[in-house]
């Protein structure tokens, strides 16, 4: 790895922060490496945007160390740091207009107009926004005001971007099309991105690795694929994506998995790790593993359910079932799929549920 | 109903009148040809013109709107630098009663400010050694103390509904704070600069009170010449100069207000709670 790539780093030691004695970031340890897009995913009031600004420099930890590139920036002021940050508002400045904003920080830099020009114009390229250059900011719309932030961040050249919810003003169409877009400019320029959003579809489908937060603590860091299928807690399996839960007490445990009794069903489930027999535990299953109206045998575990509900989402259909102790057990269909009686079956009819061992995972307490 | 909106036209013509017809009296015989005061005998400027050649208006004049330019633009710098302390400043404690003590001026009976003022001048002047009790100097500095509250207040009212992330995005871009609120700060600040500055021109342009302490003889301001001029005798001139003082006045209060509607307009967007999220 070159030393240009390393520059990328960041490394969080044990970061804390709190406000009026109000705990925001509890100590809390993350790495970054170089060109790597990680998400920080999780609700409002979780602390994800504070340990964007702590990165930044806009705010100083109250305890704990920040590295960027191997260099301890802990107590450097924003200005000082290879880091810049897109904010959630784009906060182009409304009396300079889109080439002069995209210049800035260019102007405060030091570069000769000429070396300005040249940039600011490959920036503009980056974004798509050629043709722009001498618009005023009231004159744009959100998307564009939204890359108008983004090239006058890339146009610095940062070892590390921030983004705070750069979507969330953006209607749905152009969202999904920003998001591809940020992808395609991150893979070309290959600078460090973290990412701050609530959407978990964001998270799981733009980063390399995703950070649940949950109350001031990253909860579960990995990629998007085993934050989803192996979810650390329950916070995590309902935050990303739906879930269903089964309490039950394990009947026996091996190095192949384990029998877990919840209630008049019996579960199986695979892989090594469960806890003890005796212990409680909660079982995870997501609702697409689950077949409905399953043939009797196909499947290791099965389960009784009487529908409740059905909704259509187009592309999908999402049942809801009661199970025999009243609770709520969710499978989702393919519409357009002749899927085992899906679309037919009709409330209140009782169906057999049935999923493999390997689609369930034990959560943690 | 038509009872009630016939007394409410009423009652508002009658406010109206109260305010304005002494002012428009004054207005309309400046333009008399009458040598007495409150006689009509047709349109005349020869009023308008009898002051340009008079030596006392025009040195009054001139050092009124010398001294409003001077002073208004100290109190927008001064009071500027406050209302940014106020807004944007650390959050020690008792910033809430400096923002506070800041307006003070502008409930401290003028006569009191321009009495302490006298004071201080004198006493600076036996500690000096240089005579600056009275003059263009110590009146600059009193009419710049009438205007810095009123120039603090609106740029600390326009900063607190500006959201910071203009001036964190240019720290992140690698500005620092001197420039930030040189190319940040200061351009989203215009519109409050230019009705702040405008307000204390207003202040300054037609004081009396702390003026009359501080002028001496040798630095009489326009209000001062027409006080000084009606205790001699009431002449159609000094309707003249009343008028004249009105009109500038009134365009520089409409200008501020004017300012102050155009920056509601293109308003920024709302300040978001800075705080943890």
């Amino acid at each position: 790895m070159t030393s240009a790539a390393a520059a990328g780093t960041v490394e969080l030691r044990g970061v804390a922060k709190s406000f009026d004695g109000q705990p925001i970031l509890r100590p809390l340890d993350l790495t970054v490496a170089a060109g790597e897009f990680l998400a920080l995913l999780g609700g409002s009031g979780c602390g994800k945007t504070t340990l964007l600004r702590i990165i930044a420099g806009l705010e100083v930890p109250d305890a704990g160390g920040v590295r960027i590139g191997g260099r301890d920036v802990t107590s450097a002021p924003p200005y000082e740091r290879p880091v810049n940050m897109m904010f959630q508002s784009y906060a182009v400045f409304p009396h300079l207009d889109v080439a002069a904003n995209i210049g800035y920080g260019l102007r405060a830099a030091g570069l000769k107009p000429a070396e300005r020009l040249a940039l600011v114009e490959w920036a503009l390229a980056l974004v798509r926004l050629e043709g722009l250059a001498r618009r005023r900011p009231e004159q744009l719309s959100g998307g564009q005001r939204q890359r108008v932030a983004l090239a006058r961040c890339l146009v610095k050249k940062p070892a590390v971007l921030l983004l705070d919810e750069p979507m969330a003003a953006l209607d749905r169409n152009l969202r999904e099309e920003m998001q591809r877009e940020l992808v395609r400019i991150q893979r070309d320029v290959g600078t460090t991105f973290i990412l701050v959003t609530h959407d978990q579809d964001e998270a799981m489908s733009m980063a390399d690795r995703v950070a649940v937060m949950e109350a001031g603590r990253i909860v579960q860091c990995g990629p998007p694929r085993e934050v989803y299928e192996r979810p650390a807690n329950r916070f995590v399996a309902r935050f990303v994506g739906r879930v269903n839960f089964l309490e039950g007490v394990v009947r026996e445990s091996t190095s192949a998995g384990c029998r877990v009794a919840c209630g008049p069903f019996e579960v199986r489930v695979a892989g090594a790790g469960a806890p003890s027999a005796g212990s409680a535990c909660t079982l995870a299953i997501r609702p697409e593993r689950v077949a409905v109206a399953a043939p009797p045998g196909a499947f290791l575990n099965e389960l009784e359910g009487v529908l409740a509900a059905t909704a259509y989402f187009g592309d999908f259909v999402r049942a809801e079932f009661r199970l025999a102790d009243g609770s709520r057990f969710e499978a989702t269909l393919a519409a357009g799929a002749p899927a085992a009686g899906g679309p037919s079956l009709a409330p209140g009819e009782s169906v057999r549920l049935g999923f493999d061992a390997d689609a369930v995972v034990v959560l943690g307490p | 109903m038509a009872a009630g909106a016939r007394w409410r036209s009423f009652s508002l013509a009658g406010g109206f009148a109260f305010l304005y017809v002494p002012i428009l009296w004054i207005i309309v015989y400046s333009f008399s040809a009458a040598t007495v005061v409150g006689v009509w005998k047709g349109f005349s400027w020869r009023w308008y013109a009898g002051l340009l050649d008079n030596e006392d208006f025009r040195l009054a004049a001139e050092r009124s709107l010398l001294l409003a330019v001077v002073a208004a633009t100290l109190a927008t710098a001064l009071g500027t630098l406050a209302g940014y302390a106020l807004a944007r400043g650390p959050r020690v404690v008792g910033r809430r009663p400096l923002a506070v003590l800041l307006g003070v001026p502008l409930f401290v009976p003028e006569i009191l400010v321009g009495f302490s003022l006298l004071l201080l001048f004198v006493a600076l002047e036996s500690v000096l050694g240089v005579p600056v009790g009275k003059g263009l100097v110590p009146l600059v500095a009193a009419h710049a103390t009438l205007g810095l509250p009123v120039v603090a207040s609106v740029v600390y009212a326009r900063l607190a509904g500006t959201d910071r992330h203009y001036e964190e995005a240019a720290l992140d871009l690698g500005a620092r704070p001197p420039r930030v609120f040189l190319t940040v700060t200061l351009p989203l600040l215009r519109p409050a600069l230019a009705s702040g500055w405008m307000l204390a021109f207003t202040l300054s342009f037609d004081d009396v009170v702390t003026s009359s302490f501080l002028a001496g003889p040798s630095a009489t301001t326009l209000p001062l010449f027409v006080y000084s001029s009606i205790r001699i005798g009431v002449t159609p001139e000094i309707n003249a100069v009343g008028t004249l003082i009105v009109v500038t006045v009134a365009a520089c209060v409409v200008i501020a207000m004017l300012r102050g509607r155009l920056a509601a307009q293109a308003r920024l967007p709302p300040a978001r709670d800075a705080g943890p999220q």
